[in-house]
């Protein structure tokens, strides 16, 4: 589930939280205005302190992943982020060169990574429209 | 300066925990007063013929054990075991808390220290003045109702002085339960500060004589003197010696005042007797190495004395006898604590 | 300014003569935060707690709840504080009931209808003696007062000693459900899991000492493991390092495990021109250990034949 959080991992736990909706929203899992727990109801649900929750739910909401409503509670945003094209692509590319570096040392070929790379792209997209 | 401290949720804690301890109290208080002039009237009433000590019964038969106890103090249960059963009690009180470690949880809840102490003092002692006020109403309603031995004025007295001492007693007792930390050391420093001025002018007046120093000297007083002040500091002595128509209201007094004294050094000391190291009694830094000195000085007085007597001999022998037994007892004690406290 | 849940000056405690149990503690705990107290056995935490509680009475310095100076000698500052000690001291020959009814008469905002919900759900048996409890029990009987109280500062002792898995996360997620509606909590603890999940600041004290307290968060993003292998052998900058726990060597591979200043850090190495180097992550169990071990807590023992 989205709110599984590891604690063990070195990366902080509110930005577990932060990943782990953006991901839940990508994967079409969360649904635009689907209303999530409230900070308390999550803190309760999944043992985590309630100021990392609060703190989570602040930088989406910053992100404009989720929107809070006074007095009704948190809900998946309509609207998508929107960044310029320019900002999209250097925050792809960053992590598209981690996986080079890795593929250099597995030794896997311009041909077959990006092979590897049209078929998973192409997965995701046709598993997202089948949700 | 505030003197009480009640607080109802303690009390109500107070109460469960000893409600059986104290209508055991009023059962065994109520013996010679209430049960006895019961017993004696409807045995009267069913068998006046079969009246035996050779006398016949009377309607005032009844009130002879009341008698005798209101005008000479002439009651054993009431005289001796009351006060040592009040005594326990107190100490029982306090030191359970201790021993349960449940005065931890106790202190973790909105209450204060003092609170804890006077709510039990308070308890104990309205518990007690409210038998002790019982018992007298009955043996003045019988008094009026029938034709009796012994007068109000009597029962009045005895009533006055013997309810003071049990309270004076009872606050003693608590007082010596707040500075120690388990029952045992409690029960003892209770005994001792209860009964120990009495004992300590015979011990001490024994060994003067047995190391031959005579009155005067180093401004040892003579043993009359002596006797009389350790009498007065002795509680008991009050009710052993109870006598109808001597009663001193500045005694009653007295020894109301000295209760009230007693309570309020209780809750000082219960106040700062912190929680710590059970069994210790901390407000005397430390209670082995004194019981260790306070044992080691009684056991070479006692026999000193009793060399004393049995070699009818007297001065410096038995001066130097009563040096080597203490430090004998002490090394003893030093070998004990080294050794026995791995084990 | 920030109001504080919990606030220790100074603090020491000294047994004895010469036992020192606490050594001059700066502690403070913001309101509404989760606060985590780690340290080995024997450091002091079970002492520090029961001096906050008013239990034993400390030699020196002072101390706050809620604002509220512990030297107060009345009971009124401890009506909404919770504490839950490692070992619960019920009067052995009471009902439960009547452990209960005492609570419910000193505590002003104790809630019945919470309790009794609690009770249920923890088959707690009320009209046992706490005799026939067994030690789970009891620590459930303290658990559900705490959380009956309604209190704005939970103060708890090893929570979950004594408990098994499940009954001991369902009492971690109501005291997180009062930590979302505002109380603070403060606990000390051996679990680092648990530690990690539910608290924001963690503070360490070792043999009576305050090590650091310090934002979970901060201490985390912070610490890594750094494994590198240098051509000549480990330079000696390497041990003047910041935040530097320790140095583990395995063949060529120096392994640098740094508890502060990651960022600060990684460019100095950088700079010493390593041959080969690699970020590993590192779980708060190890940087806990490593920690103790720096400050000279080690029972590294040979193996055992």
């Amino acid at each position: 589930m989205w709110f599984d959080v590891d604690p063990r991992s070195s990366v902080a736990i509110y930005r577990q939280l932060v990943d782990g909706v953006k991901e839940a929203v990508a994967r079409g899992i969360l649904e635009t205005g689907e209303k999530l727990p409230s900070v308390r109801e999550l803190a309760a649900q999944v043992t985590i302190n309630p100021n990392t929750i609060a703190k989570a739910y602040q930088e989406l909401e910053r992100e404009g992943i989720i929107e809070t409503l006074r007095g009704r509670g948190t809900f998946v945003a309509a609207h998508k982020p929107q960044k310029n094209l320019e900002e999209k692509e250097k925050a792809i590319k960053s992590m598209l060169e981690k996986i080079m570096v890795e593929a250099y040392y597995l030794q896997l070929d311009e041909k077959t990574l990006l092979a590897l790379m049209e078929k998973t792209v192409q997965n995701w997209y046709r598993n997202r429209e089948g949700v | 300066m505030k003197l009480l401290y009640w607080n109802k949720a303690l009390a109500w804690k107070e109460w469960r925990q000893n409600s059986l301890r104290f209508w055991g109290l009023f059962i065994i208080m109520s013996l010679t007063p209430v049960f006895s002039a019961i017993f004696t009237l409807a045995l009267g009433a069913l068998y006046p013929e079969a009246w035996f000590n050779g006398g016949a019964y009377h309607a005032n038969t009844w009130s002879e054990g009341i008698a005798l106890m209101v005008n000479s103090g002439d009651n054993w249960i009431m005289r001796t075991l009351v006060p040592i059963l009040i005594m326990v009690l107190a100490v029982l009180i306090v030191a359970e808390e201790r021993s349960n470690n449940s005065l931890e949880f106790l202190l973790a809840t909105p209450v204060s220290r003092r609170e804890v102490l006077s709510t039990k003092f308070l308890l104990g002692a309205g518990v007690i003045t409210a038998i002790m006020v019982f018992e007298f109403l009955f043996m003045l309603g019988l008094n009026i109702c029938l034709p009796a031995k012994y007068s109000i004025g009597a029962a009045g007295e005895w009533f006055l002085l013997t309810t003071s001492v049990y309270l004076a007693i009872f606050a003693l007792a608590l007082l010596a339960a707040s500075i120690t930390g388990n029952f045992r050391t409690a029960l003892f420093a209770a005994i001792i500060f209860i009964y120990f001025p009495r004992i300590l002018a015979e011990i001490l007046g024994e060994l003067f004589a047995a190391f031959d120093l005579y009155p005067g000297m180093f401004l040892i007083p003579y043993r009359e003197t002596l006797a009389f002040w350790a009498n007065h500091l002795t509680l008991p002595y009050y009710l052993d010696h109870y006598c109808y128509g001597q009663l001193n209201v500045w005694a009653v007094l007295l020894i109301i005042l000295a209760a009230i004294i007693f309570y309020r050094l209780a809750i000082r000391f219960f106040e700062h007797n912190q929680q710590e190291r059970n069994g210790q009694a901390l407000m005397l830094a430390n209670s082995a190495q004194i019981l260790k000195v306070g044992t080691s000085i009684l056991l070479a007085a006692l026999s000193a004395i009793i060399l004393a007597g049995i070699l009818q001999i007297k001065g410096w022998p038995i001066l130097l006898f009563f040096v080597l037994v203490y430090f004998l007892v002490s090394a003893l004690f030093a070998f004990v604590y080294r050794y026995g406290d791995n084990t | 300014m920030q109001n504080w849940a919990i606030e220790i000056q100074n603090l020491s405690k000294i047994f004895g003569r010469k036992k020192v149990a606490l050594d001059d503690i700066d502690l403070a705990v913001p309101e509404g935060s989760v606060f985590g107290l780690m340290g080995p056995n024997g450091a002091g935490k079970s002492t520090l707690i029961k001096i906050l509680m008013g239990i034993i009475f400390p030699s020196s310095g002072t101390a706050a709840l809620l604002g509220r100076d512990i030297s107060n000698p009345s009971g009124e500052l401890r009506q909404d504080i919770a504490y839950v000690p490692e070992v619960q001291n019920f009067y052995p020959s009471f009902y439960v009931e009547d452990i209960l009814g005492y609570c419910q008469r000193v505590y002003p905002n104790w809630d019945k209808k919470r309790c009794k919900t609690l009770l249920k759900a923890f088959d707690l048996p009320i009209e046992d003696r706490v005799r026939e409890l067994s030690k789970g029990m009891k620590t459930r009987l303290a658990h559900i007062i705490a959380l009956s109280i309604r209190p704005r500062l939970v103060i708890l002792d090893e929570p979950g000693s004594g408990l098994d898995a499940v009954i001991k996360q369902e009492f971690m997620r109501l005291y997180m459900q009062e930590a979302a509606s505002g109380a603070g909590i403060f606990f000390s603890t051996h679990n680092l899991h648990e530690l990690e999940r539910m608290a924001d600041q963690v503070a360490v004290i070792m043999k009576g000492k305050l090590l650091f307290q310090r934002s979970l968060d901060e201490w985390k993003a912070n610490s890594r493991k750094i494994q590198a292998i240098f051509p000549e052998g480990l330079p000696e900058e390497i041990k003047d390092l910041p935040g530097l726990l320790r140095v583990e060597t395995q063949g060529k591979v120096y392994s640098i495990v740094l508890g502060d200043h990651f960022t600060e850090n990684l460019e100095r190495i950088k700079a010493l021109k390593p041959q080969y180097m690699d970020t590993l992550d590192i779980s708060l169990e190890d940087l806990f250990v490593y920690t103790m071990k720096k400050e000279g807590y080690s029972h590294e023992i040979a193996l055992l034949e």
